[in-house]
């Protein structure tokens, strides 16, 4: 299926969505339009380190192409309905986070390229950047724990901004587990990071200054509870990057939150005081009162 | 023969018509084959998905996610509807 090879990754990444997902064919240019040459940049180095052959690039796609296209589906529904599906979590956990094939083939590179791709995915990462990673150089941050860390993109990037840090990562999907350490030892910071496989309800996790937690929340039946646990691991002093999804149907969510409000009241509700705050939407609404997708993130104390 | 399977054909048009219609908020009679993506302003990324399941229902077929990222016009639509229902063009 592989073909395309124009100058660059971008390109054929944009080439290979426009062959066989019209719909997608402008993603890329939108970026582009959007967020401009570092984006750009950056949205480069990512795919030639971690899809460096055209067949690997064009699988990446196919599986980008399938995980938006399962949201878009869900939302339409979602728009009509107003709630998610019922599903508990151990549901979810079977169908998604241990079906290895569906994890490797699909999930995982759709979400990583929906970093780049999601207008609020990417401006999520620039506030992680200019807010909570500027503040861990100026502390001389020697170490933190991602919990959930999926992808790793968020892992990776803070071993790439941050020379000198270690990180370990909490996951409970085996294929999650081995893309994020396959994007860290891509990148050359294997040295530098560990994931655990292992829920941290059952077993208490370290404790760390510099605590981060993407896009966890809503894949939970109580974020509370859990929220208490990451509450109890950070050190006197430190601090979290904690982000939800509202609005958003993925196959996995399961706790929805509809306004960032109630985000915020659950970190206050398990012990956690709000420093800065991050909201993005998806897109402006379709039509007045329709819900949009939002992703709301926070650095808490 | 001939007039049986333009009967057919000319059913499903009318069918795919009438889910379009629905999907864009427009008249069956404005539906033909300049109808695309870039000729009806309501037709944006959400609204092919609702398309998309629309027809899935009308037809009882399942599109791929190819075919589903791909329909964005009717003359496409209406071929890879009457081929997956059987009454294609031989
Ligand atoms: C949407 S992803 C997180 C996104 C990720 N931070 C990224 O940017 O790629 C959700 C991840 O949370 C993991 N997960 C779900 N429940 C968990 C739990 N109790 N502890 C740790 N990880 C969990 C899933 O396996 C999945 O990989």
């Amino acid at each position: 299926m592989a073909e395309p090879t124009g100058a660059t990754h971008l390109d054929d990444l944009a080439a290979y969505l426009a062959a066989r997902y019209p719909i997608f064919g402008d993603v890329v240019d939108r970026g582009f339009a959007a967020f401009g040459t570092p984006w750009a940049n950056e949205f480069e180095a990512t795919l030639a380190t971690m899809f460096a052959k055209p067949e690997a690039l064009s699988l990446a796609a196919s599986g980008y192409a399938s995980f938006a296209l399962d949201l878009m589906r869900r939302q339409v529904r979602f728009e009509r309905e107003r709630t998610y599906p019922a599903k508990t979590y151990e549901e979810a956990a079977r169908e998604v986070y241990h079906d290895e094939a569906y994890m490797t083939s699909e999930y995982l590179p759709g979400l990583l390229l929906s970093h780049y791709l999601w207008p609020h995915h990417y401006r999520q990462a620039r506030f992680f950047d200019s807010a909570f990673v500027a503040e861990m150089r100026v502390a001389q941050a020697s170490h933190f724990i991602e919990v959930g860390c999926g992808t790793g993109f968020y892992s990776r990037r803070l071993l790439q901004q941050l020379p000198d840090i270690r990180g370990v990562g909490y996951e409970i999907s085996p294929a999650s587990k081995a893309f994020t350490e396959g994007q860290v030892a891509a990148f050359g910071f294997a040295d530098r990071y560990e994931v655990l496989l292992q829920d941290i309800a059952d077993r208490d996790m370290a404790s760390t200054q510099w605590l981060v937690c993407v896009e966890v929340l809503e894949h939970l039946e109580d974020p509370v509870a859990f929220l208490r646990l990451l509450r109890a691991s950070l050190a006197p002093g430190g601090k979290a990057f904690i982000t939800a999804a509202l609005n958003a149907p993925h196959v996995d969510h399961i706790y929805l939150y509809v306004q960032s409000a109630e985000v915020e009241a659950q970190l206050e509700a398990a012990g956690f005081t709000l420093e800065q705050t991050f909201v993005g939407v998806a897109h402006p609404p379709r039509a007045p009162g329709l819900p949009v997708p939002l992703v709301a993130a926070y650095i808490v104390a | 023969m001939a007039a049986v399977s333009e009967a057919v054909d000319g059913d499903v048009e009318g069918r795919i018509r009438e889910v379009m219609a629905g999907v864009f908020e427009l008249s069956p009679a404005e539906i033909g084959p300049q109808t695309s993506k870039d000729t009806v302003e309501r037709w944006d990324s959400l609204q092919q998905l609702t398309l998309v399941i629309s027809l899935e229902e009308e037809f009882g077929i399942q599109l791929s996610d190819e075919e589903t990222a791909s329909l964005l016009n009717y003359p496409l639509i209406v071929a890879v509807i009457s081929d997956r229902i059987g009454t294609g063009v031989q």
